[in-house]
């Protein structure tokens, strides 16, 4: 089997990069490389030679390399080859469902849900030819998991025509039931039956109050006579479920067994969980086979004894045809871990001689995971042997013997000198060839691919401060930044205070706690509140400084003000704001996120405070200058609308055909209209909404005279075409304004953000208070009124608002410059339905109108040249700012593409609705943030958050690529996976760096930014040196049994407090894991690491 | 080094009187005592030789003052006072590459962890963590003048790491030690001070409490002086500090 004709991998991944001549080599990459894994993968599910046939298959590309995608492509690969009947032998032909159990986070099973309806749309070869395919979830509401009933319900309506993919979260399957009562009885009555249980029993089961949540239901009489029970098994979710119940007891021995017990004994609360589990066993009993199920982030199934993974095994058993796993990360889990992900097999519907043939295959590959495992720990030990002098013998070395014959190879390593350099080469050697046998029993089963690294570029400890440097494309060893001042006493009396409070038995912190913040040391870190405890009047001393340093955070001080990582992080983040670039954060702790939010909100708020005082000077002549642009009676205020009728024409260029513009006599309907409504042509300041809508109501009205009018209607109204129903209406002169404030104020009162600091304004908000002005108008005098309007609109500046609808010989100054959107977005937004239309523009007006945006752009105007300030902002539209090789046009491109595609995906829409509305220019997204997709959303616009601070819910699971290239790890972790992940996020595919590197001209080359700071000479740097350096040996000791956290292997950690023991030291869990891990000294030359890596690509 | 003055009758019943006896170097050079030598000896031991073996005996504390001097070999740098009063580990357990407490590996030392000796926090944290040991030091010779004397003021004493903690701002720093701030070596010296001023306050008798007066004003001028000199030190915070530990140390 192999990728569906039906699918085209290309399409969605020209969505992402837009259809340009620059982005084709880079999608065709993409493309085949994704294309090639589906193949691959459905080659391993269904090759004949069963040798080689894998049911079960893992794919562990890198975050961002589009593994959603592919697993899709293969579910609905193989959901199209049943449709058509010509699936393989062993799979179902009716009721195709592919299962995807994401985890149970809400914010990864949303993106499967939204990425499963865009595949739908995007990956189709032809439009609707994939419209057969239903997505369901088991319930409507996505923050809750549903259940096995909720499951077995839409089950049901997957049929060979029209199969179906059903998203579900781990906790769906041992989910709560509802009606529990209903479900109960049916439990109970089938046990009754089954064990024949005398009426003495279940009468007492009938009354007993815990196992139903109603008292004295009188259907219970069903119970003590079971003649009587039939209406209780009639439920439209299965034809028999009767049966259903019977076999699942029969089938499941245990199970029955238990239940037998339980009703005979008297444990309330064991035979409701009981009865509940044979519900959920009788109905999936009644599920039908599936193709197969997708189970994304499948490391999460590692441990055997984990409840998810037993109640997917135990409902699953025998029902799955293909068993496909996702993970980014498999290559954290230990030997062990990843043996046990391939005990998945046993949910496999598969003869005995297949589950044989499976199980010689994992044997195989135990025996060489072990091998490798062994000999990537003598590689490890050997290489640690090493010292920094040998770093350029040992590179020599290597070349010298890796192109050599085998035995040549370990001959010629023998031979130098001195012995460690003998002994790390044919370790390497060694490892090599055991990686490569490795390879060979991995391979079936796994699949993975890795990013280029080249366009990344990693500033590490005091590089992140340093101006102007290149960084290094791999992950590698820099001096911290050095901690002075009080900043250093503080770590140093923290020590001291913490070994008082051991009574000097333990090892005293490093000042692990203060090397994020002093807020997460002092609002939440454990050991602080100890100090505050501990009654020995010296500690008391050493806390009484502490407190006065670090302790007290009042209005005006805050200690983080000193704190140096967190004003390295502040300032770095600070300037990629000035340059328009947004940045993404990554704590640890809460408390510490929540400080680097205040500080970074502090200092954007000082940057943008110094440009106002310095360009603007006071606060009100830039408020004036932005209130022009809404201002119906400013000139300003066409400048950021959208004029849907306009288009592209003859030539390029955008505007009205000329056969089509407004003659003289429109013009003077148009005046007639003005007049109509009660607009004076005398007004010192008219209303140029009003004179706009009348405009285009006159257009409206022409062009739907002629075909010719019809036909450029249908075109720059393709996607809306109500639009020009509602042009037509006299409610439009009303409204005035359709295509922003009137139709969109309803919503965006709903849509109001729930974290929007008191400060954090909506740039509309001038646009919304504008409509409460009124309008002024002066009564018609003199002159005739409709001459006068004609007279004005003809020769006045009032003019220029319609200008671009009128024929060139009815307007009588030069033709001014177009609007914005209409300029430089009109081709796109006329691919906008009108609600997202409607939320573009809006966005668009909220950009230009944010004081971020606005005083970014005109940092350095002159003050006294107010006129030219708007001419200022309309050419700077297109140009990117300094250090950005993007312009805000640019971005808006982007952003508007990624709309277009977000438009046939409601949730996903809806997000950007809602994104479009946030507030506050830097976000934090934490554990209880309820609106955090709103934040990610609007973070991947050009729109706010400008700057997203995220703990760890902002590591898995979440694309944050479109706009930003800027990752700060504040805080460190022992793990380079997790640093991977959180990086990962940025990374993806159509990403801004991406974006940028391939509109880059003139030898530029934009990189993703990866800035991990930390502190010199304290706990941090010991953090830094594990992490780079295991980040290393991860590359190439795959089948090395490395230790994910520093705190994990108990032997270990009995082992080292015998060690410390003995010899007086004392004992401290905190640091045992972390002091005693061994690392590699000389960093491993490339060209090794190109070797001994174990390459699972296809 | 002590050279007895022959060889006795029975070897099982030795018996030398080292306050008489000839001293000599390591090639058994006899060797002549100075004169005005410092009458502290906190490190003398006995290497006694006989029939082709040799063996290092220490010294009972109280008699060590007894005995005269003769010092050779290097002064033990920061990073081996820190070990001593941390470990009690005496010079002659001292190797050039050993450096973490408890690592009994030498050489390459292939299975150790990062070195953290010459990160500045974890220097700092083993000296936090000698604190009890130069307190104890100082109690348990606090019997007497001559021991307290020599625990105080002789080559393994803590204002013998005091001054080497000062002196590490002026020079550089050894293969196995960090580069020192003066932040380090101010916390470094309050501590000294501290510890020598709560183990003043717990000695009654006053002819013995005398013996800390010249060591706490050599560390209180050490500490004095590193404070007018760096600007970092002259901050509240510091002052707080050094107040709070240290109040008006004389």
């Amino acid at each position: 089997m192999k990728l569906s004709p039906d699918i085209d991998l290309g399409r969605s991944l020209l969505q992402v990069f837009g259809n340009k001549p620059d982005s084709a080599t880079q999608i065709e990459q993409d493309r085949s490389r994704q294309t090639a894994t589906v193949n691959a993968i459905l080659q391993r599910f269904f090759r004949a030679d069963e040798q080689k046939r894998r049911e079960l298959t893992i794919l562990a590309d890198e975050v961002g390399l589009g593994k959603t995608y592919v697993a899709l492509a293969v579910a609905v690969s193989i959901l199209v080859a049943i449709r058509r009947g010509e699936s393989p032998d062993g799979l179902p032909a009716n009721k195709p469902i592919v299962l995807v159990v994401t985890p149970s986070n809400d914010a990864l099973f949303n993106k499967w849900l939204r990425e499963a309806e865009a595949f739908k749309n995007d990956c189709a070869k032809h439009p609707g030819v994939l419209e057969w395919l239903q997505i369901r979830t088991p319930i409507e509401n996505s923050s809750k998991s549903g259940n096995v009933v909720d499951l077995a319900a839409q089950m049901r309506d997957a049929t060979r025509s029209q199969p179906m993919l059903l998203i579900a979260k781990q906790g769906t399957l041992g989910a709560a039931l509802h009606n529990r009562d209903l479900w109960r009885r049916r439990g109970l009555a089938a046990v009754f039956n089954y064990y024949r249980t005398p009426p003495d029993t279940r009468r007492y089961w009938c009354r007993k109050g815990k196992v139903f949540e109603n008292f004295g239901i009188p259907e219970l009489t069903e119970l003590l006579d079971l003649r009587t029970s039939a209406p209780l098994w009639s439920d439209p979710i299965s034809p028999d479920l009767e049966r259903a119940y019977h076999r699942a007891m029969s089938s499941d021995r245990e199970l029955s067994q238990r239940l037998g017990e339980g009703i005979a004994g008297s444990d309330e609360d064991w035979l409701s969980r009981l009865l509940d589990d044979l519900t959920r066993h009788a109905l999936a009993s009644d599920w039908p086979t599936l193709p197969l199920v997708i189970v994304d982030e499948v490391h999460g199934f590692k441990n055997e004894h984990v409840q998810a993974r037993r109640n997917f095994e135990t409902f699953m058993a025998g029902r799955v045809c293909r068993f496909l796993g996702l993970s980014a990360t498999p290559f954290q889990l230990r030997h062990d871990e990843l043996l046990s992900l391939l005990k998945l097999r046993w949910v496999l519907a598969l003869p005995t001689e297949r589950f044989q043939s499976l199980d010689n295959a994992v044997t195989a590959l135990g025996e060489a995971m072990r091998s490798a495992r062994d000999v990537g720990d003598v590689f490890r030990r050997r290489w640690k042997g090493l010292q920094q002098s040998d770093k350029e013998q040992i590179g020599e070395a290597w070349r010298a013997v890796a192109d050599l014959e085998f035995d040549e190879q370990f001959r010629m390593a023998r031979q130098l000198r001195p012995p460690r350099l003998a002994h790390a080469i044919e370790a390497a050697l060694d490892l090599g060839h055991r990686n490569t046998e490795l390879q060979r029993h991995l391979h079936p089963f796994v699949i993975r691919h890795q990013h280029p690294r080249g366009y990344r570029e990693h500033f590490v400890g005091g590089q992140v401060e340093t101006p102007k440097i290149t960084g290094s494309p791999t992950f590698q060893w820099a001096p911290g930044m050095e901690v002075r001042g009080n900043d250093e006493l503080a770590q140093y009396l923290m020590m001291r205070a913490i070994a008082l409070a051991k009574d000097e038995k333990g090892l005293p912190s490093l000042g692990a706690e203060l090397s994020g913040s002093y807020r997460h040391l002092v609002e939440t870190a454990a050991v602080w509140k100890k100090l505050a405890q501990a009654s020995n009047p010296l500690l008391r001393d050493y806390r009484a400084v502490l407190e006065g340093m670090i302790g007290t955070r009042t209005e005006q001080h805050d200690p983080d003000n000193e704190h140096r990582k967190v004003q390295a992080t502040v300032r770095r983040v600070l300037e990629f704001f000035k340059r328009g670039q947004k940045s993404l954060v990554f704590c640890v702790y809460t408390k510490t996120a929540e400080t680097v939010r205040d500080q970074i909100k502090k200092a954007v708020e000082e940057h943008l405070d110094g440009i106002h005082r310095r360009v603007f000077g006071d606060a009100s002549s830039f408020k004036n200058f932005q209130r022009r642009f809404f201002n119906r009676y400013e000139p300003l205020f066409s400048l950021i609308q959208d004029h849907p009728l306009l288009g592209r024409i003859h030539g390029g260029s955008v505007g009205i055909p000329q056969h089509l513009a407004l003659t003289h006599r429109q013009l003077r309907e148009v005046a007639t209209l003005l007049v109509d409504t009660g607009a004076s042509p005398d007004s010192d300041k008219p209303d140029r909404r009003l004179i706009l809508a009348a405009t285009e109501q006159v257009a409206v009205k022409m062009w739907r005279e002629s075909e010719d009018g019809q036909a450029w209607l249908s075109k720059v109204l393709r996607s809306c075409p109500e639009l020009a129903d509602r042009m037509v209406d006299s409610a439009w002169l009303e409204a005035r304004e359709p295509l922003s404030r009137s139709e969109r104020a309803g919503r965006v009162r709903r849509a109001i953000d729930p974290e929007a600091g008191a400060d954090a304004s909506d740039p509309l908000e001038a646009e919304e208070s504008e409509a409460e002005t009124s309008s002024q108008m002066n009564t018609a005098g003199g002159e005739p009124a409709v001459e006068s309007w004609v007279r004005r609109l003809r020769e006045d500046a009032i003019g220029r608002v319609i200008a671009p609808y009128l024929r060139h010989d009815v307007t009588s100054g030069p033709q001014p410059g177009l609007p914005l959107l209409a300029q430089h977005h009109c081709d796109l937004l006329a691919d906008l339905d009108l609600d997202t239309r409607c939320v573009a523009g809006q966005v668009f007006r909220r950009i230009l109108m944010a004081d971020e945006f606005l005083l970014r752009y005109l940092a350095d105007v002159e003050k006294e040249n107010t006129e030219r300030w708007a001419d200022f902002l309309a050419e700077r539209y297109e140009k990117p700012l300094d250090g950005h090789l993007e312009s805000l046009r640019d971005r808006v491109v982007a952003y508007l593409e990624t709309l277009a595609r977000a438009q046939k995906n409601k949730s996903l829409l809806a997000g950007y609705h809602a994104g479009a509305e946030n507030r506050n220019v830097v976000q934090l997204v934490k554990g209880d943030t309820q609106a955090r997709d709103r934040y990610f959303l609007g973070f991947n616009t050009p729109y706010r958050p400008e700057i997203l601070i995220s703990t760890s819910v902002g590591q898995e699971g979440i694309d944050l690529h479109r706009e930003c290239r800027h990752v700060i790890h504040h805080d460190l972790c022992w793990n380079p996976a997790t640093i991977e992940q959180r990086t990962g996020r940025v990374d993806r595919i159509g990403s801004k760096v991406e974006r940028e590197r391939l509109g880059a001209k003139n030898g530029e080359e934009p990189t993703l930014e990866i800035a991990v700071p930390y502190l010199a000479a304290t706990y941090d740097e010991r953090m830094f040196e594990e992490l780079y350096r295991r980040a290393q040996l991860f590359e190439v000791t795959l089948g090395g049994d490395i230790r994910v956290e520093g705190r994990i292997d108990p032997d270990q950690i009995a082992g080292e407090h015998r060690r410390r023991e003995k010899a007086g030291i004392g004992t401290d869990d905190e640091d045992i894991g972390e002091e005693t891990d061994d690392v590699s000294v000389v960093d491993i030359p490339e060209d090794m690491l190109r070797r001994l890596r174990v390459d699972l690509s296809v | 080094l002590f050279q007895a003055a022959g060889r006795e009758e029975k070897l099982q019943e030795t018996s030398v009187d080292l306050a008489t006896c000839t001293r000599c170097d390591e090639q058994l050079v006899p060797l002549a005592a100075g004169e005005g030598e410092q009458a502290v000896t906190p490190h003398v031991f006995v290497d006694v030789r006989w029939e082709g073996h040799t063996a290092r005996f220490p010294v009972r504390f109280d008699e060590k003052a007894t005995l005269p001097l003769i010092l050779f070999g290097r002064k033990a740098t920061e990073g081996e006072l820190i070990e001593y009063f941390l470990f009690g580990r005496e010079p002659d357990q001292w190797d050039d590459n050993n450096g973490i407490p408890g690592q009994e590996i030498k050489g390459t030392r292939p299975d150790a962890a990062i070195d953290t000796r010459r990160i500045l926090a974890y220097f700092v944290r083993r000296f936090v963590q000698a604190i009890p040991g130069i307190e104890a030091e100082i109690q348990r010779a606090s019997y007497s003048r001559t021991a307290l004397d020599a625990a105080l003021r002789g080559p393994m004493s803590p204002l013998e790491l005091a001054k080497r903690a000062f002196g590490s701002l002026s020079r550089p720093p050894v293969l196995s030690e960090p580069e020192k701030t003066a932040m380090a070596v101010g916390f470094q010296l309050t501590e000294i001070l501290g510890a020598l001023l709560r183990c003043r306050a717990g000695v009654s008798d006053a002819a013995i409490t005398d013996c800390f007066g010249p060591v706490v004003a050599e560390c209180k001028q050490m500490l004095d002086k590193l404070v007018a000199e760096h600007a970092d030190l002259q901050t509240a915070a510091f002052r707080d500090y050094q107040k709070r530990i240290v109040g008006d140390a004389q």
